[in-house]
């Protein structure tokens, strides 16, 4: 199995699917670094160590990861989000972001964090 | 009326001829042409009895004058005058209409000339009469509208043909007519073409084109226009007067032998021909002699010449004449002018193409005005030399005033430049056709050096031959020069005197002879010919010169062109020097050849003279050659006509033989005489009567003795040809007829008489035997006491004596003529009839016959005798009866009858009195005795019996003498003949009356008499009652009088002769129907006589008539006959009466009309209506009443107006029209919407009024009922209302508020609701204030749609929503409607709607919708992770299956839970017994729960609920639930986790297996532990006991996402 140097970070507040993208992007050879399900908690592990990749959920308990993904994409971070909404809700600034629908095909969620990680890309992936 | 009033300048000016066969013609016409509004109508004739609509304007027309303006009518002004007045004002926007068959047929004049259009009445297509149109005349008044309409865009519409397109017109009109006008000036022919295709409306040349093609008809109608010539009398009278002075005048000033030939070519309809006449005419009459002039006047058209030999010309024509010509030439024929014979025979008219046939001869004067102007210049040219022919020499030409000979000054010499006038110079020979161009070599020649391309080759021969070549000349062949190269000079001397231009007269003297001889020789032989040895020049310089005449055959052989060259030999030698010196030699050659030269040109003169002379000759012999063929024709004709003449001789001769043969036989004397009475020719036989023999001829009959011993005077025989007879008596006592006929000619004129005398003594005398014989068989028969009759064979009586008459109870008359059927009766003649029938077939027969006749047995003897014929047939027989009846018989009873008699007569009222005559001596009566008188008789003379029986009459009643009565006794014995007479008698005082019948009885009388006095007395009251009546009825009765009984008029009263006009003698004894009054129509004199008829049965007749009254005016009378009877019934007279109901009638049949007219009128209207009485009773209903009930109006009649069907609803529905009918009657008119009965039953509604009529004096006379039906209007009124009840209840139901908003003004009308959805301060808050309310980020939706943004017209509904911030301060949502609508003012409507609640519930939903997507798609990811999680775990399918679907359904399971509990969150209790209950049923008491009532937020349910699955699901696998015995224990507390509401749950197993801490941490601990820490910011604490598993669990009630 091949593994990637690239650092990702996944924020999904449902448990259950977080520790299963989190098992999945690991059995796929990805260094995943944080599964959080808050938004303090991701703040808190993107402050300890800024991720090369984030995998966000946009609805967190009420809350909404937009803030955090500009954040993390003014660190360097490339963002892709992951989401039961449509990628109309995103925000203008934030339209170039891939984005994921819910449930997660993962071949497709590889395919968007391996085009994401390329340098320079942000490729779109649906 | 002038043409400044303003009246717009008429396009047409249409002229109509009235005429009163069609008056509705005219009607029909104005009718037609009413759209037009620029056209000017001008009526001529007598309009009166036309009937014209009012607004026209009547102006009298004046000679010559036309008002401007819309319509004025003439008076009876010549139709011609107008028109012609009309056509010169208007020109071609004139238009002739003849309506109906008005005076004046053919064209009508002036109007075609000047290019206008003639249209008349009658059948389509009628070209016979020479208009451009014939049609009916709605036809008519179409192409007057065409026409107009035309006229108003002609400026675009028509132009000018090209000349291609008269060139086609042109040929087709050659091949149709044979004239060629392809010379006509281009825009003549063009105009007058265009005029054509405007007569036909033909909308492009090319249909006009083809219509000429097809149609020969239009060929010869265009023809016609195209040499329409405009021409008058004396036209440009200043051209006139230089004719007349420099022409006429010497023309015509000397008396001579030599006929003075004038030719007028192109005199169209004669105006110019007679006008040069009459120059002619008054020249010779101030010269005082004659001469011999011909007039020639030449015209194409036929047309016109026959108008010209007519010269007959309209008063608009001759006006320019001057009244003495007028009045010396012209002859009055009604408003018309006819040229004098004398004028007339001085011209002679003939058709003569000028171009085409040969001209005229010899003229001294030619007349061609105006032809030429429509002649192109070709044809000009040809036309001057063609007058240059014609006339003689020194002959005038007379043109146009723009025509001219300018170009032409070779052949003619202008006279008078203004005039016209040019005289014909003397040239040679005159160049009639054309001719070679005689310069044509040099021209030739020259263009080619003037080239302007010229090579080199050129220029240098040009040089040579300038500088190089010998001098040369061009000369024709008749010695012309006609061209003269460089340095000729020297070789030609011009000679003095008039110019010559002739190669021999000017080469030098030296090199003539030379020159000549060359010349010759090159003449004859054509070939080049050579002189030399000539010399030429001074003497000191003398040049010897080669001439050469050179033929110039390159031209041609027939060119006639020569080049003459002149070679310069050098000097010439001393011996060539000319022998110097015979002066006398010199001279006589040079005299010799002056002679020549003389001679020469004498014979050339003589030359020209004979070639014109030969030229004149043919044109003569051709003149000769037509003259002698018509000659030749009439030769013939003569030769036929002669021979006619000699077979009509020979039969005249003949029948003059038979003629004479047949007097000579007659032995009939025979006179004719002449006009004068003198002999002409009679018979032999005639010489018995007069003493004339054969030499008489010629004398007066009157003058001869005749042998007639009584000879009545010859009558004069008047004009009808009737003969007249007499007779005469000759000397020997014979007796003649004489009879004078008119002695008729064939044509009917009696130019004298015949007289013949026929011999009629034999048939006299027969005569006076017959009349003799039957005076004495009448005599016999009449006198004879025998019946006698005489029958022809058809039974009818041609004689019977008096005695027969008798018998038969008739009069003689009654009898002769009618059949014995007729006279004896059916019944009688059946018994005859066998008799008859026996003598008919030629029997003597004989019978006797009894019959009665008053009561008397008659006993006859008949006998009958055939009489025959001379051929023995039956021709009738005489029938002669004798009574044979027993006088004793009769005898006895008469004195029977006496006695009886006296003794009725003694007790009769009546008088009674017979006596007896005394005679004398003499036989004389001398006086009476009395023989019997009864006692009224008595009474009556106051006398006993014994003083009057055995008394003379004149003893005792001698005032009967004195009376008259005794004469009367006395004539009465004379003669039989009864008489009656009235006799008054003075009695006591008392007058009285009787009545005296007297008979004769043997030689006496029988007298009686009665007394009328009470019959007088009646009478005259009845006379003075008649006087009075008729005085009442003279006033009172138009027409009272009295007939008898066979109707003849005795008597009638003033006014009914007044009336008439006619006195009584005109009447009176008449019979009735004869008179004035009814003899105008037959019908009504018979309609009299079947009234006099009745009447004379006894039955009056009343009848309304019409009388004819004086003045033939007429007047309508009730007429009543009635029979007056006597008191036995007897009709003794008829009394017409009548009274005068003109009035009447004229009243009743304008009441009639007017109930007629109001009837028709109502019926009319679509509202029901009817009459009532003041009662309400129906008197009449119009025809919209009745067309709603089934039942006839007569039926409806007499009803109350309430019981009509109409009202058939209800009872209660006809009391109320009966209180609506009495409450109309009080005056005041009532009104109510009522239902009513429709045809078909249905109820209908009607709009009932009734109101009341009221007399002057205010008295109700009736009733009108007047109803409309609103029905209709009711239905939409109700439906409208049903509608607005909708619209407002759905408004409400909708809760919607609505506005009128005006968005000019920018006011707004508010309902409440709008108000209440609005929270507005009022109902009419501006509409600026309402768009402040409106959410800034709406407010142009709403100005967009409502107001200051709209669109004119849009009127289209438009919806939009918009938020408003309430001034109580909310924010509501508005769904707004509103219509734009613009009707006069644009106004928008609309309804607005608080949609907040709706938009919110929309909100909510989309974002429940959102939200359930998301939740749908998380939880399908949290099944996927679970699943992922589970299958990574799972070592088998069945472990995978075990472990999904257990942990699904506690997903399941917290989610019921959730929903039991409606969302707001899960009881943890539940919860715990929800996920663990599964695993623990069976056993109670194994699972202990023990812990406060806690409600969870739902994400923590969802989380818990999982925990708790895995837990018990560890439990059933390894822990408490796994045996039989186990038993798990669940505390929770609530506390206080770190400032948060949590519960720490402690899960604590017991008595289950033992307690094995796993080597690997399972999914189910993991998922706990990070379930926990991850979203429920818990923790967990898991110890496994030995004793059994135990967990303290810590989590929130309620996570972050559930507040």
């Amino acid at each position: 199995m091949m593994t990637f140097e690239k650092t990702v970070l996944v924020l999904e507040d449902e448990i259950i699917v977080a520790m299963d993208i989190g098992d999945e992007l690991i059995d796929r050879g990805w260094h995943v670094t944080d599964v959080v399900g808050t938004l303090d908690a991701a703040m808190r592990a993107v402050a300890a160590a800024t991720p090369d990749l984030a995998l966000l959920d946009v609805n967190l308990r009420g809350s909404q990861s937009f803030d955090l993904a500009l954040d993390l994409k003014a660190r360097g971070t490339v963002v892709v989000f992951l989401s039961g909404n449509s990628v109309n809700d995103l925000p203008e600034a934030l339209r170039g972001c891939a984005f994921i629908e819910k449930p997660v095909n993962y071949d497709a969620l590889h395919s968007a964090l391996l085009a994401a990680a390329r340098p320079g890309g942000t490729a779109a992936a649906g | 009326m002038t043409a400044a009033d303003g009246h717009s300048t008429p396009i047409l000016v249409c002229g109509i001829i009235l005429s009163h066969e069609t008056p509705g013609s005219l009607d029909k016409l104005l009718g037609g042409v009413a759209v037009l509004d620029n056209l000017c109508l001008v009526l001529i004739g007598d309009a009166a009895g036309i009937g014209l609509p009012v607004d026209w304007t009547v102006a009298q027309m004046t000679e010559g004058f036309i008002p401007a303006g819309r319509f004025v009518i003439t008076g009876a002004l010549d139709a011609e005058t107008v028109f012609e007045d009309m056509a010169r004002r208007f020109g071609a926007r004139a238009i002739g209409v003849r309506l109906g068959q008005s005076p004046g047929n053919g064209a009508i004049p002036g109007v075609v000339e000047a290019g206008g259009m003639t249209l008349a009445e009658g059948a389509e297509k009628d070209t016979s009469q020479g208009f451009d149109m014939t049609a009916p005349v709605e036809r008519l008044a179409e192409a007057i509208v065409a026409i107009c309409r035309r006229a108003s865009d002609s400026a675009t519409r028509l132009e000018p043909l090209t000349t291609q397109e008269t060139r086609e017109v042109c040929v087709l009109l050659r091949q149709a007519t044979g004239h060629d006008f392809k010379h006509y000036k281009e825009t003549t022919l063009s105009r007058r073409i265009l005029r054509r295709i405007h007569v036909l409306r033909c909308d492009t040349f090319d249909d006009y084109l083809s219509l000429l093609k097809s149609s020969p008809d239009e060929a010869r109608a265009l023809m016609r226009d195209l040499l329409i010539g405009v021409t008058a009398f004396f036209r440009d009278p200043d051209a006139f007067a230089a004719l007349d002075a420099k022409v006429m005048a010497p023309l015509l000033a000397q008396d001579g032998p030599q006929v003075v030939r004038l030719w007028l070519a192109g005199c169209s309809t004669g105006p110019e021909a007679y006008s040069l006449a009459m120059l002619v005419h008054e020249r010779l009459a101030a010269a005082g002699h004659t001469r011999d002039v011909q007039i020639f006047a030449t015209d194409l058209d036929e047309r016109a010449l026959n108008v010209a030999r007519v010269g007959v010309y309209s008063a608009a024509v001759v006006e320019a004449l001057s009244p003495e010509r007028l009045a010396r030439y012209f002859t009055r024929i009604g408003g018309r002018y006819q040229v004098n014979r004398e004028l007339r025979q001085m011209i002679a008219f003939s058709p003569h193409n000028l171009i085409a046939d040969p001209p005229f001869s010899k003229m001294d004067l030619i007349v061609c005005r105006n032809v030429m102007i429509y002649l192109g210049a070709h044809l000009q040219k040809k036309l001057i030399s063609v007058f240059h022919y014609a006339l003689r020499d020194s002959g005038y030409l007379f043109l146009g005033s723009s025509e001219a000979v300018t170009g032409h000054g070779d052949l003619f010499r202008v006279i008078d430049s203004r005039a016209r006038i040019a005289q014909r110079k003397d040239v040679g020979v005159p160049d009639v056709g054309p001719r070679q161009p005689v310069a044509a070599a040099s021209v030739t020649w020259q263009t080619h050096a003037g080239a302007p391309s010229q090579n080199i080759a050129q220029i240098s021969q040009r040089i040579v031959l300038d500088e190089f070549a010998p001098p040369w000349l061009i000369v024709t062949d008749d010695g012309q020069i006609t061209f003269a190269s460089a340095r000729a000079g020297p070789f030609l001397d011009m000679p003095e005197g008039q110019f010559v231009n002739n190669l021999i007269r000017v080469v030098r003297k030296g090199i003539r002879t030379g020159v000549r001889a060359a010349w010759s020789e090159a003449l004859k032989t054509r070939r080049k010919s050579v002189h030399e040895g000539l010399t030429v020049g001074p003497d000191n310089d003398r040049r010897r010169t080669r001439i050469v005449v050179q033929p110039m055959p390159d031209l041609g052989e027939e060119a006639g062109t020569y080049m003459v060259v002149f070679f310069d030999l050098g000097q010439a030698a001393a011996g060539d020097a000319p022998i110097p010196a015979n002066p006398d030699s010199e001279r006589l050659f040079a005299d010799l050849e002056a002679e020549l030269f003389q001679a020469r040109e004498e014979l050339e003169h003589t030359v020209q003279d004979l070639e014109g002379a030969n030229e004149e000759l043919k044109s003569s012999n051709e003149e000769l050659l037509s003259m002698n063929e018509e000659l030749q024709s009439a030769n013939e004709e003569l030769e036929s006509s002669k021979d006619e003449i000699e077979r009509a001789n020979t039969a005249l001769e003949d029948a003059n033989t038979d003629l004479v043969n047949l007097l000579s036989s007659t032995q009939i004397a025979t006179i004719f005489l002449d006009a004068a009475g003198n002999l002409r020719r009679f018979t032999p036989a005639a010489s018995e009567f007069y003493n004339i023999t054969g030499s008489d001829i010629g004398r007066p009959l009157r003058h001869f003795t005749h042998r007639f011993a009584d000879l009545p005077p010859m009558p004069a025989l008047d004009d009808t040809g009737v003969a007249v007879e007499t007779e005469a008596v000759r000397e020997d006592g014979r007796t003649f007829l004489r009879r004078l006929t008119p002695y008729t000619t064939e044509s009917g004129a009696a130019t004298g008489v015949v007289v013949t005398l026929v011999d009629i003594t034999a048939a006299k005398q027969a005569e006076d035997r017959i009349r003799q014989s039957r005076e004495q068989l009448w005599f016999v028969t009449e006198h004879a006491p025998v019946m006698i009759a005489q029958v022809d064979a058809d039974l009818r009586y041609t004689f019977v004596n008096s005695a027969f008459a008798r018998l038969s109870g008739r009069r003689s008359e009654d009898l002769i003529g009618h059949t014995l059927q007729e006279a004896m009766g059916d019944a009688a003649f059946a018994l005859a009839e066998p008799h008859v029938a026996a003598v008919l077939a030629g029997r003597n027969v004989s019978y006797d016959m009894e019959l009665e006749r008053d009561g008397t047995p008659l006993s006859l003897t008949v006998n009958h005798a055939p009489e025959f014929d001379v051929g023995g047939r039956v021709i009738g027989f005489v029938t002669a009866i004798i009574d044979v009846t027993q006088g004793a018989i009769a005898e006895k009873a008469l004195l029977a009858s006496e006695a009886r008699f006296r003794a009725s007569q003694q007790v009769s009222p009546n008088g009674f009195m017979m006596f007896t005559a005394k005679r004398g001596a003499g036989g004389g009566i001398e006086d009476f005795v009395f023989d019997f008188a009864n006692d009224a008789s008595l009474a009556l003379v106051k006398m006993t019996n014994d003083d009057l029986i055995g008394k003379a009459m004149l003893d005792v009643l001698p005032g009967n003498k004195a009376s008259g009565l005794y004469d009367q006794y006395v004539e009465l014995v004379g003669t039989g003949e009864p008489f009656q007479r009235t006799l008054g008698y003075d009695d006591d005082g008392i007058s009285g009356w009787f009545e005296l019948t007297a008979v004769r009885v043997a030689d006496g009388c029988a007298a009686l008499f009665t007394d009328i006095t009470a019959r007088k007395e009646q009478e005259r009251q009845i006379f003075e009652n008649a006087l009075r009546v008729r005085s009442i009825l003279d006033s009172v009765v138009a027409f009272v009088g009295a007939l008898t009984p066979e109707g003849l008029l005795t008597e009638a009263n003033q006014p009914a002769l007044e009336v008439a006009g006619l006195s009584r003698d005109d009447v009176i004894g008449k019979p009735f129907w004869e008179a004035f009054w009814w003899s105008y129509d037959p019908a009504v004199q018979e309609r009299l006589k079947q009234a006099i008829a009745l009447a004379q049965q006894g039955k009056p007749s009343r009848y309304d008539v019409k009388i004819r009254a004086s003045g033939d005016n007429f007047i309508f009378i009730d007429f009543l006959l009635m029979p007056l009877l006597d008191a036995e019934g007897r009709v003794v007279e008829l009394i017409p009466s009548a009274v005068d109901i003109t009035d009447r009638l004229h009243a009743e049949d304008a009441v009639h009309q007017n109930a007629e007219r109001l009837s028709r009128t109502l019926d009319g209207v679509s509202t029901l209506v009817g009459l009532l009485d003041a009662d309400g009773t129906v008197t009449d209903l119009n025809a919209t009443a009745l067309a709603h009930v089934t039942v006839p109006k007569a039926s409806l009649l007499g009803l109350h107006f309430s019981e009509t069907p109409w009202w058939d609803v209800s009872p209660e529905l006809r009391a109320q029209i009966r209180q609506m009918v009495d409450t109309a009657a009080t005056g005041s008119p009532s009104r109510a919407d009522m239902p009513y009965r429709s045809l078909d039953g249905a109820i209908r509604w009607v709009e009932l009024n009734i109101v009341a009529i009221k007399d002057e004096g205010g008295r109700i006379i009736a009733l009108v009922p007047c109803g409309t039906d609103i029905t209709e209007r009711r239905n939409s009124e109700l439906a409208l209302a049903e509608s607005r009840e909708r619209l407002h209840m759905a408004t409400r139901a909708a809760r919607l508020g609505t506005f009128d908003f005006n968005p000019s003004t920018g006011a707004v009308r508010w309902d409440a609701r709008s108000i209440e959805v609005l929270g507005l301060s009022g109902a009419d808050v501006p509409f600026a204030e309402f768009l402040a309310m409106v959410h800034e980020d709406d407010r142009h939706i709403v100005q967009d749609d409502l107001a200051l943004g709209h669109e004119p017209g849009r009127a289209a509904t438009n919806s939009t929503t918009y938020r408003v911030n309430r001034s109580d301060g909310t924010l509501i949502w508005v769904e707004g409607h509103a219509s734009i609508i613009v009707d006069g003012k644009t106004r928008a409507v609309g309804t607005l709607q608080d949609i907040t609640e709706r938009k919110r519930a929309e909100e909510r939903q989309t974002l429940l919708l959102h939200e359930l997507n998301h939740r749908v798609k998380n939880s399908l990811a949290t099944i996927q992770a679970m699943a992922s999680h589970t299958l990574r775990h799972s070592d088998s399918p069945e472990a995978f299956r075990d472990s999904f679907s257990g942990r699904l359904f506690a997903i399941a399971a917290s989610h019921d839970i959730l929903v039991g509990n409606e969302q707001s969150g899960a009881d943890l209790e539940q919860l715990i017994q929800s996920q663990i209950g599964p695993y623990a049923s069976g056993d109670q008491g194994r699972l202990v729960l023990n812990g406060p009532q806690v409600t969870l937020g739902a994400t923590v349910s969802h989380a818990l609920g999982l925990i708790l699955h895995e837990l018990a699901t560890n439990a059933s696998k390894y822990g408490a639930l796994s045996n039989d015995e186990g038993v798990l224990r669940i505390d929770w507390h609530l506390i206080d986790d770190r400032g948060r509401d949590s519960v720490l749950i402690d899960w604590v197993e017991r008595k289950g297996p033992p307690v094995v801490e796993p080597t690997r941490r399972g999914f189910g601990s993991r998922l706990i532990a990070m379930t926990l820490s991850h979203s429920l910011d818990g923790n967990v604490n898991m110890t496994y006991n030995p004793e059994g598993f135990a967990a303290q669990l810590t989590t929130r009630l309620v996570a972050d996402d559930d507040l």
